[in-house]
């Protein structure tokens, strides 16, 4: 189902998609000199078992039967019974390609090759760590705004200092960002949305439309109207959602809505078509004039992949962000040019970029309403340097103001944890644990407070292949331990030695706490967490 | 220069390429897949029934290399290289960044399949070479996280 957070992961990938670096020719590529380690043909990534010791070590090695080689791809394939799809591949990735062409701007240099540059390191960074951002400031401080505008409230502000973060991903960056959001909308889940999708079919989705939808029509369609989902704090976890079908194993999915007459006037306003080759489009230009401004996007691409076509109405963050201008990636657009008081920048409607000098950048983007852009040149003609005791004390204030994190709803959250495995009374990883058949193996799952589960099942399988049911149980409440012996059997027949996946599946049968008189209805499976694979010997 | 590997290229050097920025930034993709593409001179096709699963998952173990060694390595570049090459990915707001630092390699390739490509479970456990199960809990994982940061 798609909902908000389906948006914002796709929003997020495609930020990080964005920053892609181009493609090098193949030619470029074989002259590289990289070190030989870094060449990894593909093998299955599994740690060994924690308590698994060089003796027992290689013994398991000797015994598991899972191929390692690097060339394993028909081997797997075989055994899973799965075959390659090459054409739905093939689909897929043209129509991926199609969406992520458009700003690749981003040239990366090759790390490795740049560190033999080595400049003469700075003594010592600023209390604020951005070197250059000194030249717009009397004094070295960051840019800050004299006074908030009327409305909003920070939300998050933070320092990027060079080199005091060091994962993969984060290369480190230097600048600051303050995120403006407005005060109305400081409540969570306040985001709206309006999603259109089409999507394909998947098994039970009819069913479980049945068992948590109402049959209704709308514009002429037949389709399901679910009830929005309302959390303890009145948030909406879940809008209204119309369900359609559409010829061939489609259907078409509005979500969002603020009452059933809004999705109602939403459909009206689809003009359907449908193509020689059997794909349907949707013309929803009608909807661009209706929802114009706050993230329109992808409007006329509206063929099988809807979900892209989404209409956000964001009440959230109006980012204020500012960046050392160090390489190709800046947005490089210099028209036309607007005078931002002394400095000089470009920007559109809710959209604008200043350059108080030819290495900082400042942008000004999001937030609730389309701003004009006279208006962000408004607010950007307010910013004012400030010392850095000023701004540690912003930022202090920042964290005192700063939202208390949101406290997952039991409600809706019927998953299980798996806490630990033990066999034989001894504790182990949750990737990988080694059993002998007659083995005592132990999970320890942890239910959400308020939720139960039922009819729970330990499962197992080989190869992905589910083989069978090692141990049931009947209510699954709070902490909760399942403890069984496997003899190394399935229905009676031994097994042979090898690497096994254990499951645990429940259903949520009930709700153990009320939510605070709100109905909450969960009436399909859930699974609970997985647990690793074990091996045991002949 | 080897036909085969130059067809292979030519078809999937870009999907590679976004496959590994997702997995392990703009400033280590092109590390990375080079690594990938490197290893594979010379190699025999003729057994890859899917060469985009297989390079997928070379990028994965790729990765995993990878990220072992950045935090040294971004300690010493974060020093030495000229700005210019340092913030190559400023372009990604802090709370993606955020977000994506704090999912594994695995969650981030499951992550990406799942909402890019909109593959359904058992065809990203097809594509990883992962167990159905291990992949509904990485993405379950991985959506929880990101929930809780991207809002």
């Amino acid at each position: 189902m798609n909902d908000v957070t389906d948006l914002r992961i796709r929003r997020a990938l495609a930020e990080v998609l964005d920053a892609t670096p181009l493609v090098p020719s193949i030619d470029d590529v074989m002259r590289r000199d990289l070190p030989a380690r870094m060449i990894s043909p593909p093998t299955r990534p599994r740690t060994l078992p924690y308590v698994a010791l060089a003796a027992a070590a290689a013994l398991l090695l000797a015994v598991v039967a899972w191929p390692r080689s690097g060339n394993d791809d028909a081997v797997i394939t075989d055994s899973t019974g799965n075959t390659d799809e090459p054409d739905r591949v093939t689909t897929v990735t043209s129509t991926i390609a199609a969406s992520t062409t458009t700003t690749t701007t981003t040239t990366t240099q090759p790390t490795v090759a740049s560190t033999t540059t080595v400049p003469e390191p700075t003594a010592t960074f600023p209390a604020f760590a951005v070197p250059d951002l000194g030249k717009v400031t009397t004094d070295g401080g960051p840019l800050e705004f004299a006074e908030l505008p009327e409305g909003w409230a920070r939300s998050y502000a933070g320092e990027d200092a060079p080199g005091d973060v060091a994962t993969s991903f984060g290369t480190p960056t230097a600048g600051w960002s303050a995120y403006l959001e407005p005060l109305r909308a400081m409540s969570l889940y306040t985001y709206r949305s309006i999603q259109l999708s089409v999507e394909r079919l998947l098994p039970g989705d009819l069913v479980r439309e049945d068992a948590t939808a109402e049959r209704i029509t709308l514009a002429g369609r037949d389709g399901w109207i679910s009830e929005p989902v309302i959390g303890r704090s009145g948030e909406v976890f879940e809008p209204y959602v119309f369900a359609s079908a559409l010829p061939g194993d489609r259907r078409l999915v509005v979500a969002g809505g603020e009452d059933i007459a809004e999705i109602e006037s939403i459909l009206d306003d689809m003009r359907q078509v449908d193509l020689p080759d059997g794909s349907i489009e949707f013309d929803l230009t009608a909807l661009a004039d209706r929802y114009g401004g706050g993230g329109v996007t992808g409007l006329t691409a509206a063929t099988e992949r809807l979900w892209r076509s989404g209409y956000s109405t964001p009440t959230g963050l109006f980012s204020i962000t500012v960046r050392l201008r160090g390489s190709d990636n800046l947005v490089q657009r210099t028209e036309p040019v607007i005078a931002v008081g002394p400095w000089r920048g470009y920007g559109d409607e809710g959209y604008l970029m200043v350059f108080p000098t030819p290495d900082v950048s400042i942008e000004f983007s999001g937030g609730a309403e389309p701003r004009t852009l006279d208006t962000l040149v408004a607010l950007a003609e307010t910013l004012v340097p400030v010392n850095d005791e000023e701004w540690s004390r912003r930022l202090a204030e920042t964290e005192l103001a700063s939202r208390p994190p949101a406290e997952p709803d039991p409600c809706v959250a019927p998953v299980a944890t798996v806490d630990a495995v033990r066999i034989d009374g001894v504790a182990q990883g949750l990737e990988n644990w080694t059993a002998e058949p007659g083995d005592t193996v132990e999970f320890d799952l942890t239910v959400p407070a308020g939720l139960e589960f039922g009819n729970a099942s330990v499962l197992v399988s080989r190869r992905y292949r589910p083989l069978g049911q090692l141990a049931t149980v009947d209510r699954l409440r709070g902490s909760t331990t399942i403890r069984f012996t496997w003899d190394g059997t399935i229905d009676g027949e031994q097994q042979g030695p090898g690497r096994y996946q254990v499951s645990f599946e429940a259903a949520v049968t009930g709700i153990a706490r009320p939510c605070d008189g709100n109905q909450v209805e969960v009436a399909y499976p859930v699974y609970a967490d997985v647990t690793g694979a074990f091996a045991i010997y002949e | 220069m080897d036909d085969s590997l130059t067809e292979l290229y030519e078809k999937h050097a870009g999907e590679v390429l976004r496959f590994a920025t997702v997995v392990v930034g703009p400033g280590n993709a092109e590390d990375v897949t080079s690594a990938v593409w490197l290893g594979l001179f010379g190699m025999d096709w003729s057994d890859i029934r899917d060469p985009r699963s297989f390079l997928f998952r070379c990028v994965m173990n790729a990765s995993h290399d990878a990220r072992r060694s950045t935090e040294r390595r971004e300690r010493r570049e974060a020093w030495t290289m000229p700005s210019d090459v340092a913030h190559d990915d400023l372009t990604i707001r802090p709370v993606v960044r955020e977000a994506l630092q704090r999912l594994s390699v695995r969650q981030r390739a499951a992550v990406y399949l799942r909402y890019w490509f909109d593959l359904e479970t058992d065809e990203i456990a097809r594509q990883l070479r992962l167990s159905r199960r291990t992949v509904e809990r990485e993405l379950r994982i991985a959506r929880k996280l990101l929930e809780e940061i991207l809002r």
